[in-house]
């Protein structure tokens, strides 16, 4: 009997004469919300890139399920049910908010080019299947009155969600948030807190990258923190909070 | 159907009133290769407006469709309703060959390297005499015939051309709208989310390229039963350059821009050489210097093209004049999409480094 | 296999292949210049080897002028489009976000229209250029030519000038720096518009040097000249990875490689000589998609490199 557990371990990347991560192991249970925090250039984002696939690890590996994923293709990672946003927003330029989230349902119909030329039957049904679990997906982060609009042209904030959104169509088990409150105002943070938790009451496990602390301690079940692409701590936030080696690491102060 | 009902038809009426208005009555022949291109042009706006990889290759598939149902009409005394479709196959598997390959590279070493393949298969077109004739040019290439009728006339040739182009165009049109087609926009706008989402981007590039290319050798097949003689500067890399003005200029994400760009171009450029007539040579580098400026122009100020572009440029100029701030504009990238806030200042270069870079 | 190979031949052709890998090698400097510190690559690379050989043999055969003034005034005209050319194509585009792909079809475009602007200035028929200094020698049994002495002689002055000028100079590293990390460059004071310019005025200047010095035995400056050129040029820097060393070592390679294989294959293969370096480079591509000397994968870029 298998969770949906992924386990990185040991993990290393290296860029050049930069070890960008170091011999970093967690494990991030179902149903979790787990933070990563730490100071900028830590290596947090490559982590993600690590897990999603982006590029290839130096050494370690990593594990869902009882599948190794570390050497799978983006996409192939993206199929096993882990889903991400990004930190510098990729939305889908030309594209409107609709068909950005819809892009999302991708792996949940099985139209190819032969067939979508022909318009083989079924392909409506699929369409307006396709549509109304994106729609579903805009209201759930309450984008919908925006859904004609195109997806560059929205205020930052709500580029986020979108994202959000078109990660969130791809119903997956595993979502990975690269500093989604970046930018925003304290009202749009405590939103999206909010929005976090009623992703992971509908059971879906997520991991962030997150600056703001003040989010973090709020939600977090446990937060992990790297320095300089190590792992200093984890644990549970009140554990973090009072952790001397963290608190080192954020003011810059050598430890004894 | 996603397409403007009114305007497929009003397009399919003057498609069929064309060939007897005044000038064009006598310049059918005209008429039908800017049907080809437009073909031509069709393919590769999926490619590069849609899917976003610049190919210079579409001339080669051209050429290959053409060669290959003639060499199969003249050396083997094929129907040429069988060769061409042949034709077409053989010029898709060669595309799909050539992707596999080429889809290694991204970027400009993407479309360098297809104007190399391009230039590869213009040379072996051209020097493999014992097979196509090379320089001298394939002659005696039978008509198409379809149950009995012998397309040997203008008017009915451009009527085949064009009810082509419009089978292209629909079919163009019902993979944009589907998964299929946003999977490729996605690949356009960002490669890297698009694989988050589970598209295989690899797949979808060679997908993409082989239908262009599998287009562009039906295109060429009609192209040698209609003219009867194949030489092969008809199929040279400046041609697959041509179709890259015409794509520039129809819009690069415009399916109805297509036949309009391709008209835009073979129409005007003959205009343009009677215009410079005084010294021969200037005309012809009138050619290359209208093109290219035409090229740099476009892309800086209008990437979508004059048809699109003239629309959103619209649309941006009312924004302004109403006084709103929106955030982003219409075609251009917006300040936030390109994370300014995110990549403001790292302050290790580790981290920056870690980015996946856009594009 | 042509029946009278001998080692001599052999050597002959290898000869031949190092005079035009030099000017390959050349070319694919300045496509290495320009990506590393703008992350584009130029497509009118190959044109600014043409204005180089044109705008030297031009003013000797029309103007009865010396070439140890046409060609530095070669060299500085051809700067100075390429400055244009950063400056009204490439960095307009920037300031627009434009992608890759983008920027890619408007040095396309910036290429066919200084193309054009030849053709309508000089004409479709070649200028010629006198060689440097007539006569030949002999080495091993295979003849060389002064000129191409100074084939060899200018890339290799332009290799050793680049290794000196990226390690020991200041404004070396800066660009070094820049084309590691631009955003970290700029914080360091480096400003990235001027290493642009400096790029292209660099690759412009090189282009030019190559254009000059293969015009002699390239059959004199042509309007044309430039597409073939550059992209040789552009399949050596492919082959070398993207790298300097590489750039020049992929032009040698490839200089070499294309001359034996026409050298050694008979006429029913040799006709397809134009061909041979691509299918080299697409051979590469198979089995070495970074390039002949790549090591890892490398990270991608705005080119897609």
């Amino acid at each position: 009997m298998s969770n949906f557990t992924l386990e990185v371990k040991e993990l290393s990347k290296q860029f050049g004469g930069v070890r960008a991560v170091d011999g970093v192991s967690f494990i991030v249970e179902p149903g979790e919300i787990v933070a990563v925090i730490g100071p900028n250039g830590a290596g947090k984002t490559t982590v993600f890139n690590l897990i999603s696939g982006i590029f290839p690890a130096t050494s370690g590996e990593i594990w869902l399920q009882d599948k190794r994923i570390d050497k799978l293709p983006g996409y192939q990672i993206a199929k096993l049910g882990i889903a991400r946003t990004f930190q510098n927003l990729q939305v889908f330029e030309g594209m409107n908010v609709l068909e950005n989230v819809m892009v999302g349902r991708h792996n949940h119909s099985r139209v190819n080019l032969i067939g979508a030329a022909l318009r083989w039957p079924g392909i409506q049904q699929e369409e307006r299947q396709a549509r109304s679990k994106a729609s579903q997906r805009l209201e759930f982060v309450g984008l919908a009155e925006r859904a004609r609009d195109n997806g560059v042209d929205l205020p930052y904030g709500q580029q986020r969600m979108l994202e959000i959104a078109r990660a969130l169509a791809a119903e997956p088990k595993l979502l990975l948030l690269d500093e989604p409150a970046a930018g925003l105002g304290s009202r749009e943070t405590q939103d999206l807190a909010t929005l976090v938790r009623r992703i992971r009451d509908q059971g879906i496990t997520v991991l962030l990258i997150e600056h703001d602390m003040g989010m973090v301690m709020n939600i977090a079940d446990r937060i992990i923190v790297l320095d300089y692409g190590k792992m200093l701590a984890q644990g549970t936030p009140a554990q973090i909070r009072n952790d001397p080696r963290v608190i080192a690491a954020y003011l810059g102060e050598t430890i004894e | 159907m996603h397409i403007a009902k009114w305007r497929a038809g009003a397009f399919v009426i003057f498609l069929a009133i064309v060939p007897f208005l005044p000038w064009a009555n006598e310049h059918r022949d005209e008429l039908i290769i800017i049907g080809l291109f437009a073909i031509l042009a069709v393919g590769l706006t999926l490619v590069m407006g849609y899917a976003g990889q610049l190919v210079l290759s579409q001339a080669a598939f051209y050429g290959l469709g053409a060669y290959t149902s003639a060499v199969l009409t003249v050396n083997l005394k094929w129907p040429p309703l069988l060769a061409l479709p042949i034709g077409m196959v053989v010029a898709g598997l060669i595309a799909w060959a050539a992707a596999r390959l080429l889809f290694r590279l991204q970027g400009a070493a993407l479309a360098l390297a297809s104007l190399g393949f391009g230039i590869v298969v213009y040379t072996i077109l051209g020097q493999w005499d014992e097979i196509t004739r090379g320089q001298q040019s394939l002659t005696n290439i039978p008509k198409l015939e379809i149950l009995g009728f012998v397309f040997k006339g203008d008017l009915e040739y451009y009527y085949l051309v064009w009810a082509v182009v419009l089978l292209v165009m629909l079919l163009s049109f019902n993979i944009i709208n589907s998964r299929v087609g946003r999977a490729f926009r996605a690949l356009r706008g960002s490669e890297i989310a698009a694989s988050a989402l589970g598209v295989n981007t690899r797949a979808y590039k060679i997908q993409v390229f082989v239908l262009a290319g599998t287009f562009a050798g039906l295109a060429g097949g009609l192209y040698a039963h209609f003219r009867g003689v194949l030489s092969p500067p008809t199929f040279g890399w400046p041609v697959s350059i041509e179709v890259v003005v015409m794509v520039a200029v129809g819009g690069v994400a415009s399916i109805w821009g297509a036949p309009f760009g391709a008209a835009a171009v073979l129409l005007i450029t003959p205009l343009l050489r009677e215009l410079f007539r005084g010294t021969s040579a200037a005309a012809s580098g009138i050619e290359n210097i209208l093109y290219g400026l035409a090229l740099v122009v476009i892309m800086i100020f209008l990437p979508q093209g004059l048809l699109t572009g003239a629309g959103s440029w619209w649309s941006y100029l009312w924004n302004k004049i109403r006084g709103g701030r929106k955030v982003g504009g219409s075609g251009f990238r917006s300040a936030a999409a390109d994370g300014v806030v995110a990549e403001a200042a790292p302050l290790r270069a580790s981290d920056e480094m870690a980015q996946p870079r856009k594009d | 296999m042509a029946s009278n190979l001998s080692l001599e031949l052999i050597w002959q052709f290898c000869v031949y292949g190092l005079n035009t890998g030099a000017v390959y090698a050349l070319v694919a400097l300045g496509f290495v210049i320009v990506y590393q510190i703008t992350g584009f690559v130029n497509f009118a690379q190959g044109e600014f080897v043409m204005l180089g050989a044109m705008l030297t043999a031009w003013p000797t055969s029309s103007l009865k002028w010396q070439i140890w003034y046409a060609a530095p005034f070669a060299i500085i005209v051809t700067v100075f489009i390429g400055l244009l050319l950063e400056r009204f194509c490439i960095r307009p585009a920037e300031k627009r976000n434009a992608n890759a792909m983008t920027v890619v079809v408007i040095t396309l475009g910036a290429g066919i229209a200084i193309k054009g602007v030849a053709l309508s200035l000089w004409g479709p028929e070649p200028y010629s250029l006198a060689v440097f200094n007539k006569g030949s020698f002999k080495i091993f049994g295979a003849v060389i030519l002064w000129q191409n002495l100074w084939q060899l002689g200018a890339t290799a002055l332009v290799g050793g000038l680049f290794l000196f000028f990226f390690t020991r100079t200041l404004i070396g590293r800066a660009m070094r720096a820049c084309s590691i990390n631009r955003y970290t460059a700029r914080l360091m004071g480096i400003s990235p518009r001027f290493m642009s310019s400096v790029a292209f005025g660099l690759a412009a200047a090189i282009g030019a040097v190559g254009g000059i010095v293969i015009a002699p035995t390239a059959g004199g400056a042509s309007w044309d000249m430039g597409t073939r050129l550059g992209l040789l040029g552009f399949v050596a820097a492919v082959l070398g990875g993207w790298s300097y060393g590489g750039a020049v070592a992929g032009g040698f390679l490839l200089g070499v490689m294309e001359q034996l294989a026409i050298g050694v294959t008979d006429r029913n293969w040799s006709r397809f000589q134009d061909a041979f370096a691509f299918i080299l480079l697409l051979l590469v591509l198979l089995w070495r998609p970074g390039g002949l000397f790549a090591r890892k994968a490398r990270e991608t870029s705005r080119a897609g490199l």
